[in-house]
Formats: C-alpha cells, structure tokens, sequence
C-alpha cells in the first residue's frame, strides 16, 4: 500500500469539500485529478459543470486524453459525448469563456475580439503616441519632462516605461501611487552661494599657476553658468561641476589653507552631484506616476472604450522641501 | 411520400439517382424538384444526374435551394405589401434605435459596436424560436434581448421582410407544387424550414447516418504553412493522376489561417479552385479607403494619416489620382502635423513658389484637397437625418475614392464600388437621426462580413471550411488543420442566448454541446465525401504564429488508432504511433517532394548547386564580395569610376570637404548620391540644435545689419547702445515665429523653456560681445552672414599647390576688422564644444571651416599679403560660457591646410568612400559595438551593415597606394 493512500482516497471521495493538493513531479497528481473528476461524473455531475485549468494547452490535451480513457473505461457515455465542450483548458481559455460566457455583466460588449500580440502592439504603440502627446501639451509635464531631457533621459526611454507598464498595466494600479507626487523642483540657490564663497576662496593663494587655484576658476566659469540658468539648464550645467582631487593644489602657496579649500571643492562636487541626482528621482518618480496612472486609466476605458478619461487627480502642490 | 436513409459521399448520390429514376416511373420528362442545402451540393446533383447510373442521363429535374423556393412562392407577395427584404444596415440601425429609446441592462456597452453585432444576430436567431418569453424566463440578459427582439420585430415588420417571413409566407403557397420533391441532405432545419417542407404534398426525403469513417492517410508537418503546402503537393499528385480537378476538395477546420493559405498556395501553384471567399469589401483598397477616410476626423487629419490613406486607397483629386509621394513630401516640407497646421502647405507653396513650381503645386492641390475634405466632414459634426448622412457620405464618396466610369474597372474594384453604394442607399432609408460614428459603424458592419466567392461553383479543386464541404462527393479529399484546439473549433457559449435557454427550445437553438456535436458529424461526413483510399487528413505539430506545441485533433484518434493497430492509443502519445507520414521541414520537402510553384522549382536548383540563371550565379558572386575582407566596391572603393571632381565642378564647401573627412561612406551617400534620411515634422518633439543655430545667427544678422544700415553700430571699445536689446528681441522673435510657421521649434511647451533660453543667450550675447570686441583689439562689425560661391557670388579659390584649384563656397558667420585693418573671421557655436586636444592639424580634415573661410575673407577683402588672420569659434550660449578659440591662421596654418584639402579633394577623386567608425566606437560591425547610429550605414534601421573592419581597410593596396588619403584616415597614433 502506498504511504499517502489515505490521500489518495480521500481525493477520490470526498467530493463534498474542496481539497488542495500539494505533490512533487510525478506522484501522480494529474492521476488522482482524473480520478476525482470520474468519481464526480459517477456522482451524477454534468462534465459541462466541472472546470479543469492546466498550465499548458498541452497538459488539458493530456488531462483529456486521460479522462476519455476512464469515462470509457466506466462506460460514462453522455460525459464522454459531452467531454468535447468541457471546460478544460489553460487558465487564459478559462477566463476567455467566463469573460465571453457573461460579458454583459463585466460590462464588455457581447462580442470581444482578443488581439493578437502583433495588433495589440500596434495598439500598444499607437496608445504611447497619444501618451506623448497630451504629456507634452499638459502644462504639468512638459516642464518636468523637460528637466528629464536636460538629465539625458530620452523620449525612447519614456516609450520604454511606457511599454512596460501597458504590457502588465494589471499590476501598476497597486504599485503606483494614485495621487501624484508634487512636482520636482531643483533649487541651485545654495549652490551658487557654495560656489561663490568657493571662488572667494583664491584670495588666498599665492601662486596664479598652482592647479587648485585654477580649478577655481574653473568653479567660477561653472558658477557663471548656473546665473539666471532656469531648472532645466541648470540640471544640465550640474553635470559639469568641476571635480575634486586630494592632491590639487600646493601646500606652500595656500597659506595653510589648502586642506579647507579641497574640502569645500569636493563639497561642492558632492552637493552638486545629490542635487542633480534627487532632482533626477524626482522627475523619475513624478512621470512613474503620471504615465502609470494614464495607463491604468486607458486599460479601464478600453473596457468600455468611453470616448474620454479625464486626466489623473493632483496632488496640491506641497511648498518644495527645504 | 418517401423517407431514405443512405450514408455520406457516393452513396447518397446515389440514392438520389435512384429516387429520381423511379419517381420519373416511366415517364423520363415528368418534372421533378430536388433541394439541396447549398449551390455547391446542387451542382453535385446535378452532375450525378446527368451522369446518370449507368442508364443516360436524367433531364427534367430542377434542382434548387429552399430559400430559393420559398423566394420563388412568396417574395413578389411580400414585395406587393411593400415590404423590402430586411438589411444588415436596417437591422443595424433599428437596433441602435432600440438601444437609444430604452438601454436597459446594456447600458455600458450600448455604445460598442460588439453590441449591435450581437444583439442583431440574437435577433435573427430568435426568429426561429416559437416561444421566446418562456425559454429566457429567469435569466435577465436572455430577458433583456427578448424585449430587444420584441422591440425590433414591432419596428422592422412592417416594412421589411426577413428570412423568417419567407419561410412562412411560402408555406401557404406550398400546395401550388404539384410534381414530387426531394429533400436532399437536409439537416438541421429550423422549425419555418421544416413547415415549409412539411407543407409540400409530394415530398420525398433523402437522409444520411454519420457512419464514422476514418482517414486512410494521416500527415503531419511543422506548421500550418508546411502543412498547405504538403496538402498543394497531393493535390498536384492527384491532378497528375488524371482525377479532375472539380473531385478534388481542400478542406479546413478553422478559417484562420488556414483559409488564406489554402488560397494562396494553390493561387501560387496555379491550379484552378473555388469556395468561399476570403475578401471582403473592407479588404478591396476601395472599401478599406472608404471606411479609413471616415475615421480621419477622430485625430485631426493627421498628416501621416491622411498620406498613408492616400497612399493606399486609390484617391482622386480633380480626375485623376492623387500624387501620393508629391503630397506626402510637400507635407512633410512644410511641417504638416495634424489640424491647423495644414495651413501650412500654403505659406510653404508661396515660398517655393518660384525656386520648386512643382512642390508648390504639389503643396496648393494638396491643401485645397484636405481643405475640402474637411469642409466636407464638418458637416458631418453634428446629428441630422440619415437621409442627409447617407448624401454627405455619398457626395464624399463621389469626390474622393468613386471609380471614374471609364470602364476597365477590375471585377474586384467594380464589386466593392457597388457593394458601398447600395450600402449608402440603404443607410439613406433608415429612420431616424444618424452622426458619421454611427455612419461608420453600419458601414463596417455590412462591408465588413460580405465574403466574395472564389471561382466558379464546380469549377477546380474546391475549397472551404469541413461544414461547407461535407455533403459533396469527391474522389480526393485533403483536411487540413486536424489539430486539437483547431478542430474542433473552441466551444463557446453565447453571452446572449446562453446554453442554458438554449436548452429550453427543443432544438431550435444549438447549444455548445450540439454545435460540437454537428462539427463531428460534419468532419466525419466529409471524409465521407471521398473513397475509403481518398481521404488524407493533416494536422500541424506546433505553430509558428501563436507559439506552442499541438496535437492532433481527439476526432483523429479512430483514424490513428486504426492506423497503427493500436486500440489503446491517446491522442497525446501520437508519436509513438506508426503508420503517420511525417513531412519534412520546409528545405526537406523543396529538395525531397515535387515543387508546386515555380519558386520552390527554382529554390531546388539554387540548393543543388545548378544556377537556374545567370541572375543566381550573379547574386552569389556579389554576395561573396560583400562579405570580402577586402577594400571592394561594396566597402566603399570607387577606383577607376566616373565621380565628379571637385576641382572641376561647381564650388564646393568646407563642411563638405569635413563631412569627407569625418566618414567617407557618409560623404559618398549624402553627396553623391543625395540620399538623406527623411524626417517626419511629427517627430519634431523639440527644437534641433541645427534650427536652435538657424534662429540665432538669424537673429544676430537682423541686429547688425538693422544697426549698421541706421548707423548705430558699436565703435571700437564702445558697447552696443541700449536700445539694441529691443531690436535683437525683435529680430530674434521674427525668427522665431517664422520657424514656428514651419513646423521646426516642436511641441509648443517645450519651446516655450528653449525659445526662452534662447533669448537669454542672446541677451547675455550683447555684453559678451562688448567685452569680446574690446579684448580681441576694438572690432568693428564688417559683415554678418557673409556668404561666397553660391548664386551670383564668387567663389573663392584654393591653390592646391599642384596646379589644381578648389572653389569654394559657404556662409561666414561674421567678420570683423580690428583697429589696425586686420580681419577676424568668426563662426558662431551653438552646439557643445569638444573637448580634447586633435591629433593631427585641422583634426584630420575634420575641422577646415576657419582655414578656408580665413581664405575667402582675406580674398575678398583684401587682407594685407603676409599678415597673419584671425579665426574663431564662438560659443555663443550660456552652457559653454561664451568660450571662444581663436586661432591665428598664417603661413605654416595655410600650408597645412591646402595639404589637409588636397588629401580630401585626392580620396573623393579616387573614389575611397569606406565607412568610418567614429572614436567612441560606435560603428557598423566591430569589437566594440554593434549599434549603428548613422542613416548613410543603417538607412532602414535593421542595423546589418557588411563591411572590413577599419584595421583590414588600413592594410589595403589601393589605400597605400594614396600616401597622403591614407596618412589621413589613418594616422600613425590610431594604428599604433
């Protein structure tokens, strides 16, 4: 006697309760499944009430194959002639019959036509074309989609997000939020002060060539770019800071000063280089949302395909963090 | 009174034979009517009878459909009570009508398409049903469409006739038929049809038992398209066997794909057949163009829209056909992009008007076409009687796509022109109001589902789905598609009409069940159709389309079963059965079995090595050049060619000469064979960095010539006086809007930001220039936007040092003169600046704009001999901090220069025309990167390039054999 037996019986037999069943490969699941659904027929259940969803069209073939063996074996031959319309099948047949079976009820025409992955990307390109557009004529991202492009992002990259999101647009409604986030904003005001009393800082050299002492005026040509720059320039003009380095600049021509003015570079480079990165996540996580909720807004009208969706709620634009 | 049971194929014909024979008794030209459940089962009969069964043939006997019978008894009745047959428009309409009155639960769906559909064909089924109140009692959806039917019987009724009615309006007739009628494989009759029958006082019947015959032949092939072929092949065999053609039958399971495949292979093997159609008027470039003209007003008449429509359907404007490729590239020239922007092509027409007459006429036929249409369409806005719908679409109709009546319309073309006429004329006779979305919609629906047949009835192989075949008599029959999944076709139920009411009508409406049921009994009647020795069937092992591995259909399994003598095998362990034929891969076949077309014919001789032509062996010659190491022509070498020298021709210019320098490839594509890459204005998001440079230096010309011609140009050390920020604002925002005017500065947004960083570059520009005049001397501005060697300017001229001169052509940006007479030649940069020292002078060539406009100026200006000159680049924008490099050009600087030229002027005469990565590595084919980047070697974006390796080019004779070329190309540290 084989150890699960008990199981096995059980999984013939009790046919009033549900029962989950968790085997390895090959202990004969599909066997037992089998077993049951023969045992249900016997019990006097139409094979067209009894749903079987397999993984593959390959395993329901199978599953098939098996249950005509043992209906015939158990001479079941109203199932038998019925087993061509049962519901076995891959999940997404199953949920394409319920879905077909009570359309009306899911608020779906009576006829739906399921596209095929060719159509339904050309759909899918043609939804992105209009995505591009109302974000470039909505006064609301246009400027963050500038400051994206300033950043290097390109509008490839926001096809890309895009695509992703429209080919599993079930799961962006839980991860995305529903309210947009504030705009992002890039602030360089403390910068260009950090800049300024940088430059300041070569009054204390001594010699013209030394190579700290003309990084500064590096810092300075940088600084100059930042003046009257508006956010997206600026985003721009970050990634240029000039860089730091641990051995620039001679000891003896800085009056002892050299270590505090290395400090404020590399300062400098650091704080240019969070700005530009904070400002960089926010637009990213500003368009995440943006473009994640048109998506989930899109899929819903495509169910009832109504003529307009109107765009997203805001979020009351919070005074920028200080 | 007669009732026969025979089986499918030969036998029931027989039967039929029989019948006749012996109700005709002995008087052969006794009249004696046969129905028969489709035209193609009646000429079967026919033929049978004329064969006869042994004894001559039998005349007198007419065989017909019994829809054509009950037409023949009671249409002119219906017609008298003036009443019309009942239309897939009408019906539509009215269901729309229904819908608009009273939603109920289809409230959210009301508007879809899907839902008239439905809702109509629901409405034609329940015709049939004696009591529809008592089968949906309970269930609320069935509920709801027997109000619609209800509904839609009370409104059509009176004035139109439906099948239903004929029917019964022919049972009262019926008694006229005196002489015996047989009704011939007549299954599945609905409660009118067997009135009707039952209301004939000589009936005799003909039935037939599914017996469950099995295939005698079992194929399989890799896919649906292996399979067609593989079906072609037997049906080619079986031609060459003598079996005529109208014995022979292709059937399938499922239409898609097989139906197209079916079509097309045997069109390809030009064998004669015929069936159901696969086209229908929407697929005709009338139908399609018609419906895709209605639906240019959803998005504005987008451009690429409106010129693919054009493109595809065949447009007339003023009589003849609209010039496709003209319009498109007018459109595309004057920035076209959707809306208000066509009024562009007007402004665009002006400008061109003299310079290019045909694109300007191009732009003008083309505006005043959409300008029309659209005037067209706005009437169409709003809601107003069908009556005047249908005369707007019809006006619209005749304008734009309606056929001239010259004739020579091809029978395809002249089918779908009539088809969308009588759907206009009906959509006019609807009640009611109508707008262009319903327009569309009933269009769609009656355009969409009017299938054409193929050929002649009787005529060839015969073609069709296994219901559409199974009553037939063949010697040959092929079933193609036998796979699980396929065949039977996936049961489902219908939403509107559920099994569950279905099973309360006695029959009248198939339930899933039995719809599966009459597929099983079809297929086994058509294996029937054919001898037990003429039956293959095929199924296909996986698909390539959809993915994924198939099985053979379970109706297969006896067949297997029987087959491989083995009683216990399943469907899923077919590969372990014997006695299947395998059909070998798409090569395997062309080489092994004998090719059904042409192509295939040529593809054998191709892979046995045997030239069909000289065009094979001559395509194999170049392909393995292509693919040579070696510097051949495909790598860009044009040794010995005709090409055009540059010292002979027309002026040449400096970014010409860099563009050599740059890649020769690129050079030879863009300047030589004029190719560039096209640029849709819908894909102008944001202003170029080559317009942002355009509106600058525009702007900076306005300002200086404005300030020179009123005499308030800056002095030497003075700065540009105050008012100069006004007239450069004003000069810089006519630039601006006329590129705006043109489609150039992209979405409006976006140009907002970069129109308004533009301007603060140009105001920072005038103190930048104050302090820049100061520094270099105390300039004074001499010329702005100088330009030589174009119209009606000289060229200047370079002494090559050989006896060869270059004339040169270009624009210099500005030229200024310092305090002592000397000249400053500068170009403005609006781009990045590169950073990096060069390598070799004049960056290989790749940088010769300063030498040369230096030379121009000097020329033309007359610079004193010997001085040296002044050139720069001025990075004139915020982001590069107004960096400016300023070189002095002298002797040494001129030498290198001509030496730089005559190399480039040496390689374009030579013909050394190879593709040139660029320093970051990307390139064609390479070590470091595949990704191709440039148009002039990835014109199509496929991104397969065959070229050397650059390394291989350095080591070519023809390139050493040009020291000074090669020195260029490939300089001693790049090598090293």
């Amino acid at each position: 006697m084989i150890v699960d037996e008990d199981a096995r019986r059980r999984i013939r037999t009790d046919l009033d309760n549900t029962v989950f069943v968790e085997a390895g490969a090959g202990s004969g699941k599909t066997r037992s499944l089998v077993e049951r659904i023969v045992a249900l027929v016997a019990d006097g259940i139409a094979i067209h009430y009894i749903v079987a969803v397999t993984f593959t069209e390959k395993a329901a073939a199978e599953l098939r194959d098996r249950l005509r063996v043992e209906l015939t074996r158990g001479g079941h031959d109203k199932a038998l002639d019925d087993l061509d319309g049962a519901a076995i099948g891959t999940l997404h047949s199953f949920a394409r019959r319920i879905l077909s079976e009570h359309a009306v009820e899911a608020e779906l025409p009576p006829l739906v036509e399921v596209l095929d992955p060719v159509a339904s990307r050309v759909a899918a390109d043609r939804r992105y074309d209009e995505l591009q557009t109302e974000l470039l004529d909505d006064a609301d991202a246009a400027p963050v989609l500038r400051l994206a492009l300033a950043a290097d992002v390109r509008l490839d990259h926001i096809r890309a997000l895009a695509t992703a999101f429209d080919e599993d647009w079930d799961l962006v409604d839980e991860r995305v939020p529903a309210v947009l986030p504030p705009r992002p904003h890039l602030d360089v005001e403390r910068l260009r002060w950090q800049a300024d009393d940088l430059v300041a800082m070569a009054k204390h050299c001594r010699a013209g060539d030394d190579r700290l002492r003309l990084r500064l005026d590096d810092v300075r040509d940088w600084r100059t770019k930042l003046e009257g720059a508006d956010e997206a320039e600026a985003l721009g003009v970050l990634a240029s800071v000039p860089r730091p380095h641990s051995r620039l600049g001679q000891k003896g021509n800085w009056n002892g000063r050299v270590d505090e003015v290395r400090a404020a570079l590399a300062a400098l480079h650091a704080d240019a280089t969070t700005a530009a990165a904070t400002a960089l996540d926010g637009v990213m996580r500003w368009l995440v949302a943006r473009i994640g909720r048109r998506i989930v807004a899109d899929a819903s009208a495509r169910a009832r395909r109504s003529p307009a969706v109107p765009p997203p709620a805001r979020a009351r634009p919070r005074p920028a963090a200080a | 009174m007669s009732d026969r049971m025979t089986e499918f194929g030969s036998a029931a014909y027989s039967t039929l034979v029989s019948t006749v024979r012996q109700l005709k008794a002995d008087d052969a030209l006794r009249l004696v009517a046969v129905l028969v459940p489709t035209e193609h089962v009646g000429v079967a009969a026919r033929r049978a009878l004329a064969h006869g069964d042994g004894r001559p043939g039998i005349a007198a006997v007419h065989v017909l459909t019994l829809r054509r019978l009950a037409e023949s008894l009671a249409a002119a009745d219906l017609v008298a009570q003036g009443r019309r047959p009942l239309t897939t428009t009408s019906l539509a309409g009215a269901v729309r009508d229904v819908l608009r009155d009273h939603e109920g639960l289809f409230e959210p769906v009301a508007e879809q398409i899907g839902t008239v559909r439905a809702l109509a064909e629901a409405h034609r089924a329940l015709r049939a049903v004696p009591a529809p109140e008592e089968a949906a009692a309970g269930v609320t959806v069935v509920e709801e469409t027997v109000r619609i039917h209800r509904d839609l019987l009370a409104r059509t009724e009176a004035t139109t006739y439906d099948e239903a009615d004929l029917l019964r309006s022919a049972r009262d007739h019926a008694k006229k038929i005196d002489e015996p009628v047989i009704a011939f494989l007549l299954h599945d009759l609905d409660p009118d049809e067997q009135a009707l029958l039952d209301a004939l006082p000589d009936r005799h019947t003909i039935r037939a038992i599914d017996t469950a015959p099995t295939a005698t032949r079992v194929l399989h092939a890799s896919d649906p398209d292996d399979e067609v072929r593989a079906a072609v092949r037997e049906v080619m065999g079986a031609l060459r066997q003598d079996v005529p053609g109208h014995r022979i039958a292709v059937l399938y399971g499922s239409a898609d794909p097989y139906a197209r495949l079916v079509h097309e292979h045997l069109r390809r093997a030009a064998i004669t057949y015929f069936g159901r159609g696969i086209r229908s008027t929407l697929d005709n470039p009338l139908g399609r163009g018609f419906l895709r003209m209605l639906e240019l007003p959803d998005h504005g008449f987008r451009r690429d829209e409106v010129l693919a429509w054009v493109a595809d359907a065949p447009v007339r404007h003023q009589g003849r056909r609209a010039p496709s490729s003209r319009w498109e590239r007018a459109s595309r020239a004057a920035g076209v992009v959707k809306d208000e922007h066509w009024d562009r092509l007007r402004a665009y027409a002006d400008q061109r008007a003299e310079r290019n007459p045909a694109a300007a006429e191009a732009a003008r036929s083309l505006a005043d076409f959409v300008d029309d249409l659209r005037t067209r369409f706005a009437a169409l806005e709003t809601a107003m009687p069908w009556a005047d719908v249908a005369a707007a679409a019809q006006a619209l109709w005749e304008a734009v796509l309606a056929p001239a009546d010259e004739g020579g319309l091809s029978p395809d073309d002249d089918r779908a022109a009539r088809r969308i006429g009588a759907a206009l004329e009906g959509i006019a006779r609807l009640p009611g109001d109508g707008d262009l979305r319903s327009l569309r919609e009933l269009l769609e629906l009656q355009l969409a589902d009017d299938l054409d047949r193929v050929g002649t009835i009787g005529v060839g192989v015969h073609v069709g789905s296994v219901a559409d075949g199974y009553r037939a008599v063949v010697d040959r029959l092929v079933i193609v598609g036998a796979a699980e999944g396929v065949l039977p076709t996936r049961p489902a139920d219908d939403p509107l009409l559920p099994d569950r009411v279905r099973a309360h009508t006695e029959g009248v409406l198939a339930t899933t069940i039995e719809r599966v049921a009459r597929q099983r009994r079809d297929f086994h009647a058509a294996l029937a159709a054919a001898p037990r020795d003429g039956r293959t069937v095929s199924f296909p092992r996986g698909d390539f389309r959809g993915g994924g591995e198939r099985v053979p259909s379970r109706w297969l399994l006896p067949s297997l079963r029987s087959l491989s003598g083995d009683d216990e095998l399943v469907v899923t362990d077919w590969a372990d059965a014997s006695g299947l034929v395998e059909m070998p891969s798409y090569s395997g076949a062309v080489l092994a079995a004998e090719p059904p077309t042409p192509q295939e014919w040529r593809q054998r001789a191709a892979a046995t090595g045997q030239p069909s032509d000289t065009l094979a062996a001559t395509l194999r010659d170049r392909r393995a050049r292509r693919r040579s190491p070696e510097f051949t022509a495909f790598a860009g070498n044009l040794r010995g060619a005709n090409l055009p020298d540059p010292t002979e021709g027309a002026p040449i210019s400096p970014s010409a000469l860099e563009q050599w320098a740059r890649c020769p490839w690129a050079y030879f594509v863009g300047h030589l064979l004029r190719a560039e890459p096209v640029e849709h204005p819908e894909d102008v998001v944001r202003v170029s960095s080559l317009v942002r440079g355009n509106l600058m230096h525009h702007a900076l010309e306005g300002l200086v010539t404005q300030a020179r011609a009123e005499g308030w140009a800056p002095e030497p050390h003075q700065p540009w006086p105050a008012r100069s920020w006004d007239a450069l604002q004003r000069h810089a925002q006519e630039a601006f809007d006329e590129a705006k005017a043109r489609g150039l500065t992209g979405r409006p947004l976006l140009w907002e930001g970069d129109s308004a960083a533009l301007l603060a570059d140009l105001r920072q520009w005038l103190t930048r220039d104050d302090e820049r005049r100061a520094r270099l001397g105390g300039l004074t501005p001499l010329e702005e936007e100088w330009s030589f060697g174009g119209r009606g300017r000289p060229a200047a001229s370079l002494d090559l040092g050989d006896g060869r001169q270059l004339h040169l052509r270009g624009t210099v940006d500005r030229i200024d003169v310092d305090a002592d007479g000397r000249l400053l030649v500068t170009d403005y940069k609006t781009g990045k600046r590169k950073a990096g020292k060069e390598e070799q002078a004049w960056d290989g060539g790749r940088r010769l704009q300063l030498p040369l406009y230096a030379l121009a100026a000097a020329t033309h200006f007359g610079h004193p001999d010997g001085e040296p000159l002044r050139a720069a680049y001025w990075y004139t924008s915020r982001r590069e901090g107004f960096r400016d490099d300023v070189e002095t050009i002298d002797d040494a600087a001129r030498a290198s220069a001509t030496d730089t030229v005559r190399a480039v002027v040496d390689g374009i005469v030579h013909g050394v025309f190879p593709a040139r990565p660029t320093s970051d590595g990307t390139y064609y084919q390479g070590k470091t990167t595949s990704r191709i980047s440039c148009p002039a070697c990835d014109p199509d974006g496929l991104g397969e390039l065959i070229h050397p390796s650059w390394e291989q080019l350095a080591e070519s004779d023809d390139l050493l054999a040009l020291p000074d070329v090669h020195a260029l190309l490939f300089p001693a540290e790049e090598r090293a």
